[in-house]
């Protein structure tokens, strides 16, 4: 008996039976296509569009830097270079060891090292060299070793070595700006990078159609700087030589236009080459001591506690007083520089030719209309001029990371605060900068007039044209004209008769106007100051009737007997009379 | 003329009866098929010369990315031998002697 009987049942119902079966798959498979294709489209659309789409971000180029040249114009500093980075997966090298000598003989280093490397079969990925030249690169493609493979990244290159490396800074390897202008204007010179949407093959090349979406990358700026290569050389290699010859840590020289606050040379010793950053081992050197490093000047502040005197009108460069070679200030003796005795009726050009403490602590208690006694309104007066006029205690907002903002102490009459304003006044704490220094001499050298030192000169545009960036001026009347050529000619006597005399030049007599300052270390716990070691600092500038430059010079530590004088004043000699053959400066006397 | 040919004539429908063209089903198929392919290889072409642009492009833009990155290592090279350091250790340099005194001429205006 047959299980399943077909009697009975007609030809017509058969065919029904067979539409029902046929027609319920179908219908599931039109539901779930129309469920796919039109509730489910937009996902599957991106999923598609992502299989055969792909992005690429398109880098940007990095904005140069260059520097004036003298009268010749303007020479790259900071440029982009094409290299290779030459890898190896060493699943693939068949023949470590011949693999190794080849690559030697052509980029030289270790075969041992690249043996090493490429033996190492577990391993994917191993770099052997970088910045590999495009020639070496393109020999290295010839000889078509297996697992063995190149590629290109831009680099940072600095053609001129180790020339005003802590100015400039460098950039690392994951492309931002460290130290330095490239610090300070990374953000300028990246650019932003653009965006390539584009289909693509089975090698991942784009095709062109229609739809790719680009967004050009804005390449970043490039700008030229205010530092003259040839007086920043200059610089560094009078600042080497000093250094040596008195056997100091470290220093710094800074040139400046009081004219403008341009920066023409900051020196830095010692030093390193931002192409072979990642060799340095002490992180020191990165820093731009003439911005980042505040420290107590010494006696050079001794100008401008006068220069406060002069302007108010408290004394003229012939008023006298009575050095009773120290004087008590909250219990404490502060007395002149070892050495220096007491006497009556010297001047205040003596004061500074002399470097007298007990004379600026007068002018300090002048200030307050108090002749015996160092009062607030004194006080006050002096913050005032060290701060609001002079700009000590505040950063100057020049083109540099990690600039310092020194430090002034407020004036108050908290016990003790006497004694640190009788210290400030030549100079003891009280923290600054040298390029705060600069400047300030530079309002005096010009006049009154404090400029925004600077290192921007312009910005480079595309077509080579430049876009000058204006000098700032940060306020006018520091002091009056007449203050500031009274100051200045206290400070040529300094030069010709003082602690300066070895920086007078024959020829440029009563044109150089400068100050020394040799200064203690305070200790790092705030305890007392270091014995036996000291900064020296020179700063000047000429000439008096046409001021070209504001020079300073720091030695930290000097190993050598003597103070400022010696350590500091015979490179700021030799760097001016440099300047005044380089600057076409006549002498001004037979 | 003669008397024959005007009697045929004489019983000739003068007017001509639209031809009745017919396609068979299997004419019309190929045809159809025949265009689809025409259509289809004609948008080949297209799409395939579209690609072929975009290689051409990417060859171009090897070729100038090669000739930007030669330009830069010549800017390079350049800076390099003009470089402070370059013209210190220079042959010229080493023949130089360091400027002593200097004398400068005056002029009467």
């Amino acid at each position: 008996m047959a299980i399943f009987s077909t009697e009975g049942i007609t030809r017509r119902q058969r065919l029904r039976v067979a539409a029902v079966l046929v027609f319920i798959p179908m219908a599931l498979i039109v539901a779930r296509l129309g469920y796919l294709q039109i509730f489910r489209h937009e996902y599957y659309s991106l999923k598609a569009v992502g299989e055969h789409t792909r992005s690429y971000e398109i880098p940007a180029t990095r904005g140069e830097l260059y520097v004036q040249d003298g009268d010749n114009g303007t020479v790259p500093i900071v440029l982009n270079q094409t290299l290779n980075i030459l890898w190896a997966n060493p699943h693939f090298v068949t023949d470590p060891g011949g693999t190794a000598a080849k690559i030697a003989a052509l980029i030289g280093g270790d075969v041992n090292s690249y043996k090493d490397k490429l033996s190492q079969s577990d391993s994917r990925y191993a770099l052997l060299a970088q910045k590999l030249p495009n020639d070496l690169a393109d020999k290295l493609r010839a000889l078509k070793l297996k697992g063995i493979g190149l590629s290109q990244q831009d680099y940072r290159t600095y053609p001129e070595g180790t020339l005003a490396a802590q100015v400039l800074g460098f950039v690392n390897a994951d492309g931002q700006g460290q130290y330095g202008v490239e610090q300070y204007l990374n953000d300028s010179l990246e650019g932003t990078p653009g965006q390539l949407a584009a289909k693509t093959d089975t090698n991942g090349i784009p095709i062109a159609t229609a739809d790719n979406i680009i967004s050009q990358p804005k390449d970043g700026k490039s700008y030229v700087l205010t530092i003259d290569r040839n007086i920043e050389a200059m610089a560094e290699a009078e600042l080497a030589t000093q250094i040596k010859a008195s056997h100091a840590k470290s220093g710094s020289v800074l040139v400046m236009d009081p004219t403008s606050g341009a920066i023409r040379a900051m020196a830095n010793f010692p030093t390193y080459d931002p192409n072979d950053y990642n060799k340095v081992t002490d992180y020191n050197v990165f820093s731009n001591q003439t911005t980042s490093s505040q420290y107590e000047p010494g006696s050079i502040m001794k100008a401008f506690t006068m220069a406060a005197g002069l302007d108010v009108g408290k004394v003229t460069p012939t008023s006298t007083y009575d050095d009773p070679g120290c004087v008590m200030v909250d219990g404490r003796n502060v007395c002149n520089a070892a050495g220096d005795k007491a006497g009556n009726g010297k001047t205040m050009t003596v004061v500074l030719r002399d470097s007298l403490n007990t004379g600026v602590m007068y002018v300090l208690r002048l200030l307050g209309g108090d002749v015996k006694n160092i009062t607030l309104p004194g006080k006050q007066m002096l913050y005032d001029y060290f701060v609001n006029k002079f700009g000590f205690g505040q950063k100057t907002g020049i083109e540099q990371s990690g600039e310092a903002a020194g430090k002034v102490n407020k004036p108050s009459t908290a016990p003790g605060n006497d004694i640190n304003y009788a210290n400030m006044t030549f100079g003891q704490g009280v923290s600054v900068t040298m390029v705060q220094m600069a400047a300030a001499m530079g309002a005096i050298a010009n006049g009154g007039r404090l400029y925004q030192p600077h290192l921007v000169a312009a910005e480079l545009k595309a077509d080579g044209s430049q876009q000058k960036v204006m000098p700032k001026v940060v306020r006018d009347h520091v002091i009056s004209a007449s203050a500031a050529k009274d100051l200045a000619q206290m400070l040529t006597v300094v030069v010709m008769h003082g602690s300066g005399w070895k920086a007078n030049i024959k020829g440029y007599e009563n044109q150089i106007a400068g100050k020394t300052g040799t200064a203690q270390i305070a200790k790092p716990d705030g305890t007392g100051y270091i014995d036996g070691a000291n900064i020296g600092s020179f700063l000047g500038y000429a000439t008096v009737v046409n001021p070209k430059f504001v020079l300073m010079v720091r030695i930290n530590e000097p190993q050598i007997d003597g103070y400022a004088e010696t350590t500091t004043v015979p490179a700021f000699r030799d760097i001016c009379d440099w300047l005044f053959k380089y600057y076409n400066m006549p002498p001004t006397t037979k | 003329m003669s008397t024959a040919i005007y009697t045929a004539r004489r019983n000739q429908n003068l007017y001509r009866q639209p031809t009745k063209f017919k396609l068979g089903a299997n004419s019309a198929t190929l045809i159809i098929i025949a265009i689809i392919s025409l259509l289809a290889l004609l948008y080949l072409t297209q799409v395939t010369k579209t690609g072929v642009l975009g290689y051409q492009l990417s060859d171009l833009s090897t070729k100038r990315d090669d000739i930007v990155t030669q330009k830069r290592d010549l800017s390079v090279e350049a800076a390099r031998l003009q470089s402070i350091q370059t013209i210190r250790n220079s042959q010229t340099a080493s023949r130089m002697v360091p400027v002593a005194a200097v004398s400068y001429a005056s002029t009467n205006n």
